[in-house]
């Protein structure tokens, strides 16, 4: 479904991405696990379309999508749950929520939607008359993440979804995330610095390192890799 | 003329005053929340919709019945000049945005210049000035108080554009889209709105409500070419007040700004207001840095 070749990112003169290579299949999730700074969330940026690529090919279902801008990548159905949650924090939860679906005009629709990411996340209908700059931590990311779902996206890219959460609510995420995976069957591509809560979920899984892919494999013989396991997950 | 009826005048005086503040500095802080700029033509924009509604209804469409119409004229010259306020973006700001913060301020001026000299060259001479039925219709509805009507026409149509903005802003698609590339202009692009767009959109709503206020001051004060730039000035303060980039606070620091140039001019010393003013200025900013109701979004 997407397919990254040789993909290089620069900020001026220092190399973020240095020919990074990756598969993310049909309905699978994949992991990106990667120290701070590794350039995972750069990778994402990128195929979002926040950053442009200097070399290298982005395809998405056969079409190519490097450079193009943001808007017009999340028109294709690439939806990306931003780091640091990136609410409009001005907006109620509900109207954070609307925003999601805004390239779809059907009323009924958007409609749908939302009871199903109110059927997921009770507790942004409960807060949706809130401010969300006023939500706490945890329920933030959840409103990220359903307003990730309310453009009913064809691939979710989600960039450090556990990023500044109690290590309970890293497992109410891992479970939606895993939820909306296998039972709504999307496309995942997770960018992770907690690399069990990812790897725990993710089907493969990929390791960054200093903008290089080291390691590409199924999650579960990453998990069992001696030198993962001792750089991430701290074994 | 006793003193409170004196307070009573100055008070709606500065409430007209003030309507024109809010209409420019609603434009400016627009601006200033979707583009992340600074429009040194926002003043200019008002200069042009006062010459503007002076053009269509005392020389285009003079003869014809409906279109000279004040209300009709108004509409032309709000037109008219959001187109202006979009070629300014194509031509000076869009080539430079995101690129560095001063090239806009300086790209912007030169504009500003370049739209004054424009107006110097059609409308040669001196000032113009014109009359609407509205401009010599007095009311006192208190004692010695009198109002125009042009005068209760600038309030209303104020708060009215105002009732229209807000709720546009909060309902329409596009008020969302704004509202949200003003927040976080990253996640609306993720979201599939075009920044390029809303920067579009903002820039002619921002000359479209400096050209009201401009068409609204017409009938009332001698319309100059040099009229624009004090209006941007009126607009920094306004927004210092207010805080930046938000709405309300553009709001109630464009009235607070008109009510204290009235008060303090009417009732104690013309010459005194600008001293009182920004030490009155100063002092807010003093006990709130961020505008009175700074830290806030749109």
């Amino acid at each position: 479904m997407l397919k990254i070749e040789n993909l290089q990112v620069c900020y001026g003169p220092v190399a973020a991405l240095k020919g990074v290579s990756l598969e993310v299949g049909d309905g699978e999730l994949v992991a990106v696990i990667g120290a701070n700074g590794a350039g995972k969330s750069t990778l994402l940026r990128t195929i979002s379309g926040l950053h442009k690529p200097r070399r290298g090919k982005i395809e998405f279902m056969g079409k190519s999508i490097g450079g193009m801008p943001a808007h017009r990548i999340a028109s294709f159905g690439v939806v990306q749950v931003p780091e640091g949650r990136g609410v409009f924090p001005e907006m109620t939860t509900l109207e954070n929520l609307e925003m999601g679906a805004y390239l779809c005009r059907s009323k009924n629709v958007i409609k749908e939607r939302l009871e199903k990411v109110y059927s997921l996340f009770p507790r942004l209908k409960e807060r949706r008359g809130q401010l969300s700059g006023t939500l706490s931590g945890g329920e933030q990311q959840m409103l990220a993440v359903g307003r990730g779902l309310m453009a009913d996206p064809k691939m979710l890219l989600f960039d450090e979804p556990s990023q500044g959460l109690s290590p309970l609510l890293v497992e109410h995420l891992a479970d939606a995330i895993s939820v909306i995976h296998k039972e709504h069957s999307y496309t995942v591509l997770l960018v992770e610095q907690n690399a069990r809560m990812a790897l725990e979920i993710a089907d493969r899984g990929y390791v960054l390192q200093l903008g290089e892919v080291v390691m590409g494999d199924s999650a579960a013989n990453l998990l069992e890799n001696k030198s993962v396991k001792e750089a991430y997950l701290g074994i | 003329m006793s003193w409170w009826d004196m307070f009573y005048q100055q008070i709606t005086n500065g409430l007209v005053l003030g309507s024109v503040y809010v209409l420019v500095a609603v434009g400016f802080t627009l601006c200033l929340g979707v583009l992340k700029l600074i429009n040194i033509a926002q003043g200019h924009f008002l200069m042009l919709g006062a010459f503007m509604v002076y053009q269509f209804s005392a020389s285009w469409f003079t003869d014809t019945p409906v279109l000279s119409n004040y209300f009709v004229c108004i509409a032309f010259a709000t037109l008219s000049v959001s187109i202006v306020g979009a070629g300014v973006h194509f031509t000076g700001i869009r080539p430079v945005h995101g690129r560095s913060l001063i090239a806009p301020i300086l790209t912007t001026t030169a504009l500003a210049f370049l739209i004054e000299n424009i107006a110097r060259v059609s409308w040669p001479g001196a000032g113009k000035s014109m009359e609407t039925s509205l401009s010599d219709n007095y009311r006192n509805p208190i004692a010695q108080i009198f109002i125009t009507d042009q005068k209760i026409l600038t309030f209303v149509a104020a708060i009215l554009l105002l009732m229209v903005l807000y709720l546009s802003m909060k309902y329409l698609r596009v008020g969302k889209a704004l509202r949200a590339t003003t927040q976080n202009e990253s996640a609306a692009s993720l979201m599939g709105i075009n920044p390029q767009v809303m920067y579009v959109v903002a820039m002619m709503l921002a000359a479209a409500f400096a050209a009201v206020a401009g068409a609204l001051l017409a009938p009332m004060y001698p319309i100059e070419t040099t009229m624009g730039m004090p209006y941007l000035f009126k607009a920094f303060i306004v927004v210092l007040i207010g805080g930046m980039g938000n709405i309300a606070g553009a709001i109630a620091g464009g009235m607070l700004l008109g009510l204290m140039e009235a008060l303090i001019g009417g009732l104690w010393d013309a010459s005194w207001v600008n001293v009182a003013v920004f030490g009155i200025i100063i002092i807010i900013l003093t006990v709130r840095p961020a505008g009175l109701l700074g830290g806030k979004g749109i």
